[in-house]
C-alpha cells in the first residue's frame, strides 16, 4: 500500500483536514443551528468544535499506536480477518452514502440558485469527473491541490465581512437565553458539518512527521474550522433576525451577499457559489478517496484509482435518489446514528481494544 | 494525452449547457414595480419598462419608458397577465424600485414581497417606497429633464438620501427589520405634484409593515438624526428673529456637520424609559441678518430649544403611528427579556421618552 511517491508534509496535512471538514454544510450550517439554538447558535458551534477535538484526540491516540497502518489495515489486525473485512466494507459503504449525500446537496443548491433548468445528473457528473481527476493521481497531488485552493476561504470571509456593514449586533442578545440542552442539540447539527477529520485515520501513515507534530497539525485544522464556522454563524445571526428571518432562509450566507452589487459584479451570490464549488469538490473528492481506498484494501489491491469510476457511478446513482427536502431529512435520519457509530464509537472501541490486546505495531527502525 | 482525448471531447460537448440560458434579446427588463389595491380588493401590479428609441441624427439613443398594469390575486398572477400582452419575457432581475400605493401599504407590504425573496433571480438591491394615492399613476409621469421614469425617481431618492430625508436601505437590509417584532421600518414617501413630477415628501411610517402615518421632510431629517442615520447633509431652516421689514431676516439655515447620539433604555417596574441625547455640531449656511458670532450664544440656546421641541413632536407622531423606528423593542428583547415577555402590540405607545437636542454652531462660512 505504501508508495514512496505518496508522501505528504505536515503543513499539507493541515490543509487537507481543513478542506475535508469545510464542505457543503457551510451554506446551510448557520440556518440549521439557528433553527434550534436561535441567537445562541454560535455557542453551539464552538461546543461542536470542542467535541470534534475530543474525538480527534482519540483518533490520534489510535493512530499513534499504529503509526504505519491506516484504519483499513488496523481493522483486520485488531478484529481478525473476517470481522475486519466486514467493517472495512461497512466503512466503505458509509463513506459512499455520506459522499453521495454531499453530492446530492450540492446539486440541490446549484439547482435552486443557478441552474434550475439544467438536469441535475449533468451537474453531478461534471463534479464527479473533476473529483475523480483530483483523486486519481495519489495523495501528494491531492494535498497540493488542497493547499492551492485554500486561499478561497479567505475570499469567502472577505465577502461575508462586507455584508456586515448592515448587521445589527443586538440580535446576539440575550446571550445564553436557551437551556444547555437546547444549545447542545444545536451542537449536534453543527457537528455534522465538522465531519471530515476522520480522513486522518486513513492518511496518517503517509505524513512525514512525528506523532506530536501530527496532533498539532490536526488540532490547528480543527481550530481553524471551528473559528471559521463560528464566524459564519455569528455573521448570519447579526444579519438576519435569529428567531424568524434566519428560519426562512435555508442558505443564509448566500442570501446575505445576494443583496450587494459592486461596480463590475452583479449577483454576488453567483460569484460566491463558484468559489464554494471548489470547496465542495474537495470534500467530495475526500469521500471518493476514502471509499475507493476501502474497496481496494478489501480485495488487497495496491491502487485504489481503478475503483474510482465504479465508486463514482454508485455515488451518482445514490445522489439521484433524494429529490426533495423531505428526502434529505430522511437520508439524514438514517445517516445520523451511523455518523456516531463510524466516527465516534468504533474508533473509541478500537482504541480501548488496542490497549486490551496490547497489540502495538512493531516499528522496524532500520 | 491519449487517454485524455475522449475526456476533452466530452467536456467540450457538455460544459456548455444551454438549458438555463436567458437571452437578452427576448428579455424585457422591468425597472419599477408598483403594487396597488383595486376597488375590488385585487392586487394591481404596474411595471415600467424602458423603451430605447433610435436617435434621429443625434449620437445619443433616447431611453423612454412605458407602463403596463394588470390586476390579479398575487404579484405573480398579475405578472403573468402583463407577460401575455408584452412581446418578450418580463425580467425583474434588474428591478431597482418597488412602490406601494397608500391603500396597499395600509394592508401590509410583507406578503407581496415574498416573490422577490423567493426567486433567486430577483434583485435584492431594490429600494422600497410608499406613494400617496395610487403608485401606478407615478409610473405614468413624463418628467421634462429625464425621459426615463425609473432613472428620474431613483435620482430623486438618491438626492433625498444625501440630504437625510430618507434612510439608505434596500429590500434586503429591510428584511430583518420587517420580520423583527421589536422594530418597525420607515420608507420613503413619494407624491405626484400638480406639474406631473414626483417629489419625495418625507417618510412613511410603518406599524408592523402596515402604513400608519407619515412625516414631512424636516421632521424626517430630524428622525434620521435621532436614529443615528445621517446622510451626507442634514439641512434645516428655522425662524429665530422677528424683523418687521425683511421677512428673510427672520430665518437661519444650517447644516449638521457632526453629530453624536446617545440612546438609553431603562426599565423601572415594568415602565420603559428611553432617553435620547443628540449633540449636533452645525455650520450656518444662511443668516441674512448677519454677524453670527455676535448672536452665537442666543442662537445656540434657541436652536437647541426649537430642535428639542421638534424632536418631541416627531416622537409623538411616531407613537401615534405606533412605529418603533428606533428598534426599542429589539433592545428590550436583548437586555430586558422579562419586560418584553409581557409586552403587547402597542408597547411603543406606552414608552416614556425624554429627548434632549443640543445644537452648537461651529462654522459660519466665509463671512461673519
Amino acid at each position: 500500500m505504501k508508495l514512496t511517491a505518496n508522501k505528504i508534509t505536515n503543513k499539507q496535512l493541515v490543509f487537507m483536514i481543513i478542506q475535508a471538514q469545510i464542505g457543503v454544510g457551510i451554506l446551510s450550517l448557520p440556518h440549521d443551528v439557528a433553527l434550534i439554538a436561535k441567537q445562541d447558535a454560535w455557542i453551539s458551534t464552538i461546543i461542536a468544535g470542542v467535541f470534534s477535538q475530543a474525538i480527534i484526540f482519540v483518533i490520534w491516540g489510535l493512530c499513534r499506536r499504529f503509526p504505519d497502518l491506516s484504519l483499513y489495515q488496523i481493522l483486520p489486525k485488531l478484529l481478525g480477518r473476517v470481522f475486519g473485512k466486514i467493517l472495512i466494507l461497512s466503512y466503505s459503504l458509509y463513506f459512499m452514502v455520506t459522499g453521495s449525500l454531499v453530492l446530492a446537496r450540492y446539486s440541490d443548491i446549484i439547482d435552486k440558485w443557478i441552474l434550475p433548468l439544467t438536469p441535475n445528473w449533468i451537474t453531478m457528473l461534471l463534479m464527479l469527473l473533476t473529483c475523480i481527476y483530483i483523486v486519481s493521481e495519489g495523495l501528494t497531488s491531492i494535498a497540493r491541490f488542497y493547499v492551492l485552493v485554500s486561499p478561497i476561504l479567505i475570499v469567502l470571509v472577505a465577502l461575508i465581512s462586507y455584508a456586515m456593514k448592515d448587521a445589527n449586533l443586538l440580535y446576539l442578545f440575550p446571550i445564553g437565553e436557551h437551556s444547555i440542552s437546547t444549545i447542545l442539540k444545536g451542537s449536534k447539527e453543527a457537528a455534522f458539518s465538522m465531519l471530515g477529520f476522520e480522513l486522518f485515520l486513513f492518511i496518517h501513515p503517509f505524513v512525514q512527521s512525528s506523532g506530536k507534530e501530527k496532533l498539532v497539525a490536526i488540532t490547528t485544522a480543527n481550530m481553524f474550522v471551528t473559528i471559521f464556522y463560528t464566524f459564519m454563524v455569528i455573521a448570519s445571526l447579526i444579519f438576519f433576525e435569529p428567531n424568524m428571518d434566519i428560519a426562512l432562509t435555508p442558505e443564509p450566507l448566500l442570501y446575505m451577499i445576494k443583496a450587494y452589487s459592486f461596480q463590475v459584479l452583479e449577483r454576488t451570490d453567483l460569484f460566491f457559489l463558484s468559489l464554494w464549488l471548489v470547496i465542495v469538490a474537495t470534500s467530495i473528492a475526500n469521500w471518493l478517496l476514502l471509499s475507493s481506498m476501502g474497496l481496494a484494501s478489501l480485495v488487497r489491491k495496491k491502487h485504489y484509482a481503478r475503483f474510482l469510476p465504479f465508486v463514482a457511478g454508485i455515488y451518482l446513482v445514490l445522489a439521484l435518489i433524494p429529490d426533495q427536502g423531505k428526502d434529505f431529512e430522511r437520508f439524514n435520519q438514517i445517516l445520523g446514528p451511523s455518523h456516531y457509530i463510524f466516527i465516534v464509537i468504533i474508533p473509541v472501541l478500537l482504541f480501548i481494544l488496542s490497549f486490551i490486546l496490547t497489540k502495538k505495531e512493531v516499528v522496524n527502525k532500520a | 494525452m491519449k487517454g485524455k482525448k475522449p475526456i476533452l471531447v466530452f467536456l467540450c460537448l457538455f460544459l456548455t449547457g444551454c438549458w438555463d440560458q436567458h437571452l437578452m434579446k427576448n428579455a424585457v427588463l422591468v425597472q419599477i414595480l408598483s403594487f396597488d389595491l383595486t376597488p375590488k380588493e385585487e392586487l394591481l401590479l404596474g411595471v415600467s419598462i424602458p423603451i430605447i428609441e433610435e436617435s434621429s441624427g443625434g449620437p445619443q439613443a433616447m431611453v423612454k419608458s412605458e407602463t403596463f398594469s394588470a390586476s390579479g390575486h398575487t404579484p405573480r398572477d398579475s405578472r403573468l397577465k402583463i407577460d401575455r400582452e408584452i412581446a418578450g419575457i418580463l425580467d425583474t432581475s434588474k428591478n431597482k424600485l418597488i412602490l406601494f400605493g397608500e391603500r396597499m401599504a395600509g394592508t401590509g407590504i410583507y406578503p407581496s414581497l415574498d416573490v422577490i425573496w423567493r426567486d433567486p433571480r430577483n434583485s435584492l438591491g431594490a429600494t422600497l417606497g410608499v406613494v400617496e394615492g395610487e403608485a401606478v399613476d407615478l409610473l405614468g409621469i413624463k418628467p421634462k429633464h429625464e425621459t426615463n421614469v425609473s432613472e428620474y425617481i431613483q435620482d430623486a431618492l438618491t438626492s433625498a438620501e444625501e440630504n437625510s430625508v430618507i434612510p439608505s436601505q434596500t429590500i434586503q437590509t429591510l428584511a430583518s427589520e420587517m420580520i423583527d417584532p421589536g422594530e418597525d421600518t420607515v420608507l420613503p414617501f413619494l407624491k405626484m405634484n400638480k406639474k406631473k413630477s414626483a417629489v419625495v415628501v418625507g417618510l412613511a411610517l410603518m406599524d408592523d409593515n402596515k402604513y400608519s402615518g407619515n412625516l414631512p421632510p424636516q421632521e424626517s431629517t430630524l428622525l434620521l438624526l435621532l436614529e443615528n442615520k445621517k446622510g451626507k447633509n442634514a439641512r434645516f431652516t428655522k425662524k429665530v428673529n422677528n424683523d418687521e421689514q425683511h421677512v428673510v431676516n427672520d430665518y437661519i439655515s444650517f447644516n449638521v456637520q457632526d453629530m453624536k447620539r446617545k440612546l438609553k433604555v431603562q426599565v423601572k417596574d415594568r415602565e420603559v424609559f428611553v432617553s435620547i441625547n443628540l449633540d449636533l455640531k452645525i455650520s450656518v449656511e444662511e443668516y441674512p441678518k448677519g454677524d453670527v458670532p455676535k448672536d452665537i450664544e442666543r442662537l445656540n440656546k434657541l436652536l437647541s430649544k426649537e430642535l428639542t421641541e421638534d424632536a418631541k413632536q416627531v416622537i409623538t407622531k411616531l407613537q401615534k403611528a405606533n412605529c418603533d423606528a428606533f428598534g426599542i423593542g429589539r433592545r428590550l428583547i436583548a437586555f430586558h427579556p422579562k419586560t418584553w415577555e409581557v409586552h403587547d402590540k402597542d408597547y411603543f405607545k406606552n414608552i416614556k421618552f425624554n429627548t434632549i437636542v443640543k445644537a452648537e454652531i461651529i462654522k459660519h462660512g466665509i463671512v461673519r
